[in-house]
């Protein structure tokens, strides 16, 4: 079984490497090269969308894990009737596609409601909302894992219920699925290229842009590759110093 | 009802079940303020489950609870007024891991009782003080070995200031070497006058404090008797049985 699959790999990553030598493409960098006076205006405009890819991103995950959260608390409940709420939830909006939805939100609920939505507004509703659904499923897992025994500890203390949750079962909940939130964070970062179809001016769109203008797909994309793989890692370096900050402030048994 | 101001917890007819299977089958319990009441019995008698109704984390089926003149029905506030009264220590101690050992002992007083952090922490550091370890106030609880972390638990109950006191099997989750520094503050708690409810196989220190021994058995609580006849003339023969068992070495 191994060998054909393995045969298939090697012949495709022959054809392609045949086809770049046969294609007599002349590299056209001076588009997306700070060092040419045009070239220079062109990263310039492609960078500036990184500001819009942070924002929208930074909202729709704030909204996002609000929204996850709060709809991962019926989940705990015995009630049937929250129960049913969280899997309705969580079903319904996983279930669409995000860019469906992106396109529903952006032309569909005008229609609906007569309220013509800015591409930033639709858009962070429609990320959020998809996301969230993940965000909600993250949230049960942490919540469910903290051990029964810290929610008597609680109840017998005498807390609220928001004191519970608060002080007790959502910061240890927390610390425990902060590595998959951090993933919904930079997976939050990468959909948001999404928003380029109803034409938010974010990375992606300003690259789709430019290319209609410089006829350089290979060029203005890859630099877009670059773009969004700088972005990340520096995502990913923050979520992974957060994770630290939570571990050291916490029950760390072999240090005294 | 003047002879009510003195009863802490009353059990009447008290029924508990889980499905089809009856944890516990009419159930009547009178314990006086100030009483110690030790309940022992062979696993899955419902000890557990009997103390645990008391401050409902396990709600009755029926029957009826009286705890410090306060009914325990559905009404959430009853059921608050008796948790800041009730006090528990857990087999596994449960502390908080996330907090230190200071931040589990103020939390309740200050978010419960609207005390001041600073004297909320005056009581918990004179506590720690109390249960001898005073040095352990900023270390967290993974830190502290099981006994250190009992008796963290039994302060942390403590600081709400309780009148009464549920202890299920507090020592059964420790290192032989470590029972007895658990046992040392319960037996001091008891001299001064708490009213304590204890599940517990530790008969030495039930013959010391216990004013009352309770023996259950498959649900029902079969012997109901003061210390000293129910250790040395206990009428129910399951109850000899079972002293049998667990003095026999």
């Amino acid at each position: 079984m191994q060998n054909p699959v393995r045969l298939a790999v090697i012949g495709a990553a022959l054809l392609l490497l045949g086809g770049c030598a046969q294609s007599n493409y002349t590299w056209g960098w001076h588009v997306v090269s700070p060092f040419d006076a045009r070239g220079l205006t062109n990263v310039q405009f492609l960078l500036n969308g990184v500001f819009s890819t942070i924002s929208v991103a930074l909202v729709s995950i704030t909204l996002s894990v609000l929204l996850g959260l709060i709809f991962a608390l019926p989940a705990l409940s015995s009630n049937r009737y929250l129960l049913f709420l969280n899997r309705a939830y969580v079903e319904l909006f996983r279930a669409v596609p995000m860019l469906v939805l992106i396109l529903w939100v952006y032309y569909g609920v005008p229609v609906l409601t007569g309220l013509q939505l800015s591409v930033f507004v639709a858009g962070v509703i429609a990320l959020a909302l998809c996301d969230s659904a993940f965000e909600a499923e993250i949230f049960r897992a942490g919540l469910q894992s903290v051990e029964e025994g810290q929610r008597e500890a609680a109840d017998a203390l005498g807390l609220s219920y928001a004191d519970k949750l608060r002080f007790v079962v959502l910061p240890q909940a927390v610390r425990r699925v902060l590595p998959p939130l951090g993933n919904q964070f930079v997976y939050m970062l990468k959909a948001s290229s999404l928003l380029s179809v109803i034409g938010y001016s974010e990375l992606t769109r300003r690259a789709n842009e430019l290319v209609v203008v410089e006829y350089r797909p290979l060029e203005i994309y890859s630099l877009l590759v670059l773009e969004y793989l700088v972005l990340i890692l520096l995502a990913s370096f923050g979520v992974r110093r957060l994770e630290r900050h939570l571990a050291r402030s916490d029950r760390s048994a072999g240090r005294s | 009802m003047t002879s009510d101001t003195n009863i802490a917890v009353r059990l009447t007819s008290v029924h508990k079940s889980y499905g089809d299977y009856e944890a516990l089958k009419d159930i009547d319990l009178e314990v006086q303020s100030g009483e110690k009441v030790i309940i022992c019995g062979p696993s899955g008698s419902g000890k557990s489950t009997l103390i645990r109704c008391i401050n409902r984390l396990e709600a009755h089926s029926s029957g009826q609870i009286v705890v410090d003149g306060i009914e325990l029905d559905g009404d959430t506030k009853h059921l608050a007024a008796i948790r800041k009264d009730v006090g528990m220590v857990f087999q596994q101690f449960n502390l908080f891991p996330h907090m230190t050992v200071l931040e589990n002992l103020v939390l309740a007083p200050m978010r419960v009782r609207g005390t001041s952090r600073a004297s909320a922490e005056a009581v918990a550091l004179a506590l720690l003080e109390r249960v001898r370890i005073p040095e352990q106030a900023h270390k967290y609880p993974a830190q502290l070995s099981g006994g250190q972390q009992q008796r963290v638990a039994i302060a942390r109950a403590l600081c709400m200031k309780p009148r009464i006191l549920l202890f299920d099997e507090p020592t059964s989750a420790l290192d032989p070497e470590m029972i007895s520094e658990v046992l040392d503050v319960m037996v001091e708690l008891a001299r001064e006058g708490m009213t304590m409810i204890c599940v517990t196989h530790e008969m030495g220190f039930a013959r010391k404090v216990a004013d009352t021994m309770v023996f259950m058995d498959q649900g029902r609580i079969v012997e109901n008797a003061p210390a000293l006849q129910f250790f040395d003339a206990p009428e129910n023969p399951r109850t000899q049985l079972f002293l049998d068992q667990i003095l026999s070495h």
